[in-house]
C-alpha cells in the first residue's frame, strides 16, 4: 500500500544560513558472514579432536580442557547462538515450511554434530557443546540417581523434542531457545524465571551428572539414536573386559552397562510372554497416541500468535469483548480482512493436529519401545557404554585397570590383568 | 538394560509416572506463560510511556458544536474540502473532484491526472492545487487554465482565490506563491526576515485563506500561529501560542488545516490530538466543535486506514453559509458535519 | 556378528545420504543466506515491550532518527514533556526518561535532534510522541552492535504487531527514509 502511493516526499527545511547538512544513519553491521563460517570452522574443529580425544587421545583432560574451550568460545563468548540443540528447530520450520530459508550456519550447527554422532558417537556432548561441557566441568560429587527415577525422566527429552517440533514446525516459535536455561549464563542476563533455573540446574549438577543432557536434551535423543549406528565407538577398556567391575561406579552419568549375569529360565519365560504383550499392544499405544497427541496439538494451537489473534478478533467482532488489545488494534490497523485471518488460523490449527499426531505416535513408540527394550534381554559379556546415554566424557578410563596399565601407571592393588578364561569377543 | 528383573516394572512405572508428570507440567507451564501484550498494557514503569490522554477529553461546558450527519465521499484517499458560496460542497481526493450539493448528492466530478492536495471554490470556478501546479476549472468542471510546473521542491498545500488573485501555500518551500487570476506566477513571498517570522512547516499542513478583511491568512503550523499578510506580502499579525490543553495548539505544528466562518470567527484543526476548535476574529479561544473523543476512536487505527496518513492525520475543514462545521475524515472517507448547538 | 554390523553400516550410511539430502537441499535455496531480527518501523505501534522483552539486560533496541523526515522542530513532541515548562533543555521539560535525546540549535528556528544510544532503553515514549504529532522521523530499530542474535528474538515472541521478523543479513535494517514514504 505504501509502496503504491509512494510519492517524492515532503522535502526537509533548508538550512540556509548555516548551510547544516542531514546526518546520515549509523547502521552497525551484525556480524560479518565470514565470521559465522569460522564458528563453523570452529565447530568442525572441536569435534574433530574430541572425537580423536576420545576414541583413541582417551584423554579426560584433553576433554576437560575442549569443554573450557567450548564453554567460553561459545558459551561465553558466542553468548550461546545458534547453538546445535536450538538449530534443530530451524531445520524443522524449514523442512516444514518451504518458504522458510534456513541459513547454511544453522544447518552446519545442527548437522555436522549428527554425522559426527554417526561415526564416533556423542562426542559433541562430551566437549563442544557448551551446554555439556558446562555442566561436565560443574559436576564435582555425583549422586547416583535411582535406576526407576532414571529410567522415568530419561524419557522426558523425547516428549521435550516431540513438542519443539510441534512448535517449530507450526511456526508457533522455539520452546527449546525460550526455555533453555543455560543461555541466561553465557548472557549473564535474561529473565528472572530462566536465570533462576540456569541457576538451579548449575547447583543441581555438581551432584546430579548432567541433569539438561540426561533428562532435558532434545539434542541428546537425537545424537544418541546416532550413536546407536555408530561406526567407532567409546570402549571403556582399551584391551580386554576382565569384568573385575572397577569401572561399574566410575560413570556419573548411568550411561555403563554391565556384563549380563545368567538369568533364571523362570524370568525368561516371563519376559517372553511380557515382550509378546508389548508388541502386540504397540499398535494400539500409537494409535490411541497419535489420536491424544491431536487433541494436545488443538489445544497448543491456541498459543500460536495468529490463532490466539483471530480468537481475539472472533471476541471482538460478535461483541463479546468490547475493548481491544495491542495486538488485535495492531491487526485492525493493517486494514487485513478478518476472513483471512480466520482461514489463516484455521490452517494453523490443522498443522497443530496433524503435528500433534505425529508427536504422539512418536511419543507413544519411545514408551513402546522402553518397554520392548525392558522385555528384551541382549547377552553382554563385557562391561560397555550405553551407545545411547554414554557421552564420551572418558571419565571411566582410568577406572579400568588395563587402562592404567596402558599408561604405566600403578594398577590397584588384586585388580585382574589377564584377562580371565571368558568368551572373547573380538 | 537391567540386571534386576524386579527393576522392569518399577523403572516402567518410573518412567510412566515421571512423564505424565512431565507432561503435564509442560503443558500447563506452556499454557500458564501470559502474553504481555494480550493483557494490552506495558509492563513499564509509567514514565517511561507517552501519555497526553488528560488532553484528549474536552469539557462539555466547551463544546460548542454537535455532529448532525456525515456524506460518504466515495473517495480512497480523501484529501481537501471547501463549500461554495451557495454551500455547494467539493471534495477532492484519489484522482478527481468532486461535487455534491447541500444535501449530500453528487452533482458533478472532474477527473484529474493527479492527485488534488488543496482547493478553492469561489462560486464561479474551482481552483484545484497539485502538487506542483495549479489548475482552474470551471463550476460545470471544463478546464479553464492551467499554471506551468512551478518547481521540483514545490510541494502546494493550499490555495485561496479572490477572482483576481489566487494565492498558493508552497510548503516544500515554505513560501506563499502570488498568482493572477489565470494562474500566472507573479510572486513569492513569506521568507524569514524583513519583518517576517518565516513559515516553519515541518509537514505539508500549509494553507492560504482570502479573508473579507482583505487580508490574507496563513497557518504557520511550526510556530502554532495563524497569521495575516498583506497582498503584497508584509507581516501584518499572527496569534496562538502552543499548548497541549484546549486553548492553545498542540504538538509541535498545528493547526494543519482552518476555515473561517461568515461571522469571522475562526475554526482550526488539529492533528495528534484531534481537535477542532472556534477563535474569535482576534484569536481568543471561544470553544470546541469537536473534540479528540469525539473525532477519533483510535488513532493509530485511523492514521492506518488513511493510506496517506503516516505524517499526521488531520481532518480539512470549510464552513458553509450557515455557520455549520464541514470536516473530512480521512479514515472514514466522510465529511462529517456538524451543526452549533442550540442553547 | 556379521549380520549385526551390516545392519549398522546400512543404517548409518543411509543416515548420512539422508542429511546430506537435507543439507544440499536447503543451501541450494537461495535463502540458505545469513539472517538477523529487524523491526519495521512501519507496523510498530510503540507499545514498549522492546523495552522489557529483550534477553540483553539494556535491550538492542534503540531509538533512531531518520533526519531527512525529521521537521526539526523547535517543540519536539518527541524531546518535550506534553506540556514542557519552556523550551530548553533543562531535564524536568525533557520527555525521555533516560535522557538519551540531544538537542542542538542548527539555525533560526530549527534544532536537530540526536540520540545517545549507549543511554536509550527502547522504551519508544519519544517515538510515540514524534509520531503522534510529528513525522515519525524517530523510530525503533534492533541494534546488530548490541544485539546478541538469538536463534529466536524474544521481542519479536511477544510483539503484538507482529513487526518483528528475519531480514537478509547484507540489508540488516529497515529505516524509515524518504523514498518510502507518502
Amino acid at each position: 500500500m505504501i509502496w503504491l502511493l509512494a510519492a517524492q516526499r515532503f522535502p526537509p527545511p533548508e538550512f540556509t544560513e548555516t548551510g547544516h547538512k542531514l546526518p546520515g544513519f549509523l547502521a552497525p553491521l551484525p556480524r560479518g558472514p565470514w565470521m559465522e563460517h569460522f564458528d563453523v570452522i570452529v565447530l568442525l574443529m572441536a569435534l574433530a579432536l574430541a572425537s580423536w580425544l576420545a576414541l583413541r587421545g582417551r584423554s579426560r583432560r584433553g576433554l576437560v580442557a575442549l569443554g573450557t574451550f567450548s564453554v567460553m568460545y561459545f558459551g561465553f563468548w558466542r553468548k550461546g547462538c545458534i547453538c546445535s540443540i536450538g538449530s534443530i528447530q530451524n531445520i524443522a520450520q524449514g523442512l516444514a515450511d518451504s518458504s522458510f530459508g534456513v541459513p547454511a550456519t544453522v544447518l552446519a550447527f545442527g548437522l555436522a554434530p549428527l554425522v559426527f554422532a554417526l561415526l564416533f558417537g556423542r562426542v559433541f556432548c562430551s566437549s563442544v557443546c557448551p551446554h555439556g561441557a558446562l555442566q561436565d566441568l560443574m559436576l564435582i560429587k555425583p549422586v547416583k540417581v535411582p535406576v526407576w527415577l532414571e529410567h522415568g525422566l530419561r524419557l522426558i527429552p523425547y516428549m521435550y523434542l516431540g513438542l519443539a517440533m510441534i512448535f517449530a514446525a507450526t511456526g508457533g516459535g522455539y520452546i527449546i531457545c525460550q526455555y533453555d536455561p543455560f543461555v541466561t549464563i553465557f548472557r549473564f542476563s535474561g529473565s528472572a524465571l530462566m536465570v533462576s533455573c540456569g541457576i538451579e540446574l548449575l547447583v543441581f549438577g555438581m551432584f546430579i551428572g548432567r541433569p539438561y543432557c540426561r533428562f532435558l536434551c532434545p539434542y541428546g535423543v537425537i545424537l544418541g539414536m546416532a550413536s546407536n549406528v555408530a561406526k567407532w565407538r567409546v570402549r571403556i577398556t582399551p584391551d580386554t573386559c576382565t569384568q573385575c567391575r572397577l569401572c561399574e561406579q566410575s560413570c556419573p552419568f548411568d550411561a555403563i552397562n554391565p556384563a549380563t549375569i545368567e538369568t533364571p529360565s523362570r524370568t525368561v519365560k516371563t519376559d517372553k510372554r511380557r515382550l509378546a504383550a508389548m508388541i502386540l499392544l504397540l499398535p494400539l499405544l500409537l494409535v490411541s497416541g497419535g489420536w491424544l497427541g491431536g487433541l494436545t496439538g488443538k489445544r497448543l494451537a491456541h498459543k500460536h500468535r495468529t490463532v490466539s489473534l483471530a480468537e481475539r478478533i472472533y471476541l471482538e467482532e460478535t461483541g463479546k469483548a468490547t475493548d481491544t488489545t495491542d495486538a488485535s488494534a495492531a491487526f485492525r490497523a493493517t486494514g487485513a480482512p478478518v476472513e483471512n485471518l480466520y482461514a489463516d488460523a484455521q490452517s494453523v490449527r490443522d498443522r497443530y493436529v496433524l503435528a500433534g499426531r505425529w508427536c504422539g505416535v512418536w511419543i507413544a513408540l519411545v514408551a513402546g519401545g522402553k518397554l520392548i527394550s525392558l522385555a528384551i534381554r541382549r547377552k553382554r559379556y563385557d562391561y560397555e557404554a550405553d551407545q545411547t546415554r554414554c557421552v564420551a566424557c572418558a571419565r571411566c578410563f582410568k577406572s579400568c585397570p588395563q587402562e592404567l596399565q596402558r599408561l604405566g601407571l600403578p594398577v590397584p592393588e588384586g585388580a585382574p590383568l589377564a584377562p580371565p578364561n571368558s568368551p572373547a569377543i573380538f | 538394560m537391567n540386571n534386576d528383573s524386579k527393576l522392569n516394572r518399577r523403572s516402567f512405572l518410573g518412567a510412566a509416572g515421571a512423564g505424565l508428570l512431565a507432561l503435564t507440567g509442560g503443558l500447563a507451564g506452556c499454557t500458564k506463560r501470559t502474553d504481555n501484550a494480550k493483557t494490552g498494557k506495558s509492563p513499564l514503569d509509567p514514565r517511561f510511556t507517552y501519555d497526553v490522554s488528560q488532553f484528549a477529553h474536552t469539557d462539555p461546558a466547551q463544546l460548542l458544536y454537535q455532529e448532525t450527519a456525515s456524506i460518504p465521499t466515495g473517495f480512497e484517499d480523501p484529501k481537501c474540502i471547501a463549500v461554495g458560496p451557495n454551500n455547494t460542497l467539493f471534495i477532492g481526493g484519489d484522482r478527481g473532484v468532486k461535487c455534491f450539493d447541500p444535501n449530500g448528492r453528487l452533482q458533478s466530478a472532474i477527473t484529474l491526472a493527479d492527485k488534488p492536495i488543496a482547493l478553492a471554490a469561489t462560486g464561479t470556478r474551482i481552483c484545484v492545487a497539485l502538487k506542483d501546479h495549479l489548475e482552474i476549472f470551471a463550476e460545470n468542471g471544463r478546464q479553464l487554465a492551467r499554471s506551468e510546473p512551478l518547481g521540483a521542491k514545490t510541494y502546494l498545500t493550499g490555495v485561496a482565490d479572490s477572482g483576481q488573485a489566487i494565492f498558493l501555500a508552497d510548503a516544500g518551500r515554505r513560501e506563499i506563491i502570488h498568482c493572477d487570476a489565470n494562474g500566472k506566477l507573479l510572486n513569492r513571498f513569506g521568507h524569514h526576515g524583513d519583518g517576517n517570522p518565516g513559515f516553519v512547516v515541518p509537514s505539508p499542513y500549509f494553507h492560504v485563506l482570502l479573508g473579507d478583511d482583505g487580508l490574507l491568512w496563513v497557518n504557520n503550523p511550526g510556530r502554532h500561529q495563524i497569521e495575516a499578510y498583506t497582498a503584497d506580502g508584509r507581516f501584518e499579525l499572527g496569534w496562538g501560542a502552543p499548548s497541549m490543553a484546549v486553548e492553545g495548539f498542540c504538538g509541535c505544528c498545528n493547526p494543519v488545516y482552518f476555515t473561517r466562518r461568515p461571522d469571522g470567527k475562526f475554526v482550526t484543526s488539529e492533528k495528534g490530538l484531534n481537535r477542532i476548535k472556534i477563535y474569535d476574529a482576534k484569536g481568543n479561544f471561544e470553544g470546541v466543535v469537536a473534540g479528540p473523543e469525539h473525532l477519533v476512536k483510535d488513532l493509530d487505527l485511523a492514521k492506518k486506514a488513511c493510506a496517506n496518513c503516516q505524517i499526521g492525520f488531520g481532518f480539512d475543514v470549510a464552513c458553509d453559509s450557515a455557520g455549520r462545521v464541514l470536516a473530512l475524515d480521512p479514515a472514514a472517507k466522510t465529511v462529517r458535519i456538524f451543526a452549533p448547538k442550540i442553547a | 556378528m556379521k549380520r549385526r554390523d551390516f545392519f549398522l553400516n546400512a543404517v548409518r550410511s543411509a543416515t548420512m545420504v539422508g542429511l546430506g539430502g537435507l543439507f544440499a537441499s536447503f543451501v541450494h535455496k537461495a535463502k540458505a543466506d545469513g539472517k538477523v531480527w529487524q523491526i519495521d518501523p512501519w507496523k510498530c505501534t510503540q507499545c514498549g515491550l522492546c523495552a522489557t522483552e529483550c534477553v540483553l539486560e539494556q535491550s538492542a533496541v534503540k531509538c533512531v532518527h531518520s533526519f531527512d523526515i525529521c521537521g526539526y522542530c523547535r517543540l519536539c513532541t518527541g524531546y518535550f514533556e506534553p506540556q514542557p515548562n519552556s523550551l530548553n533543555t533543562a531535564a524536568e521539560n525533557q520527555l525521555c526518561p533516560t535522557g538519551a535525546i540531544f538537542r542542538t540549535f542548527v539555525e533560526d528556528p530549527y534544532y536537530e535532534y540526536t540520540i545517545n544510544e549507549p543511554l536509550c532503553v527502547g522504551c519508544a515514549k519519544c517515538v510515540k510522541g514524534c509520531t503522534m504529532f510529528g513525522n515519525g522521523s524517530l523510530h525503533l530499530q534492533i541494534r546488530h552492535n548490541v544485539c546478541v542474535h538469538c536463534n529466536e528474538c524474544s521481542i519479536a515472541r511477544a510483539c503484538p504487531a507482529d513487526a518483528i521478523h528475519r531480514v537478509p543479513v547484507d540489508q540488516p535494517y529497515k529505516f524509515k527514509s524518504r523514498g518510502e514514504q507518502v
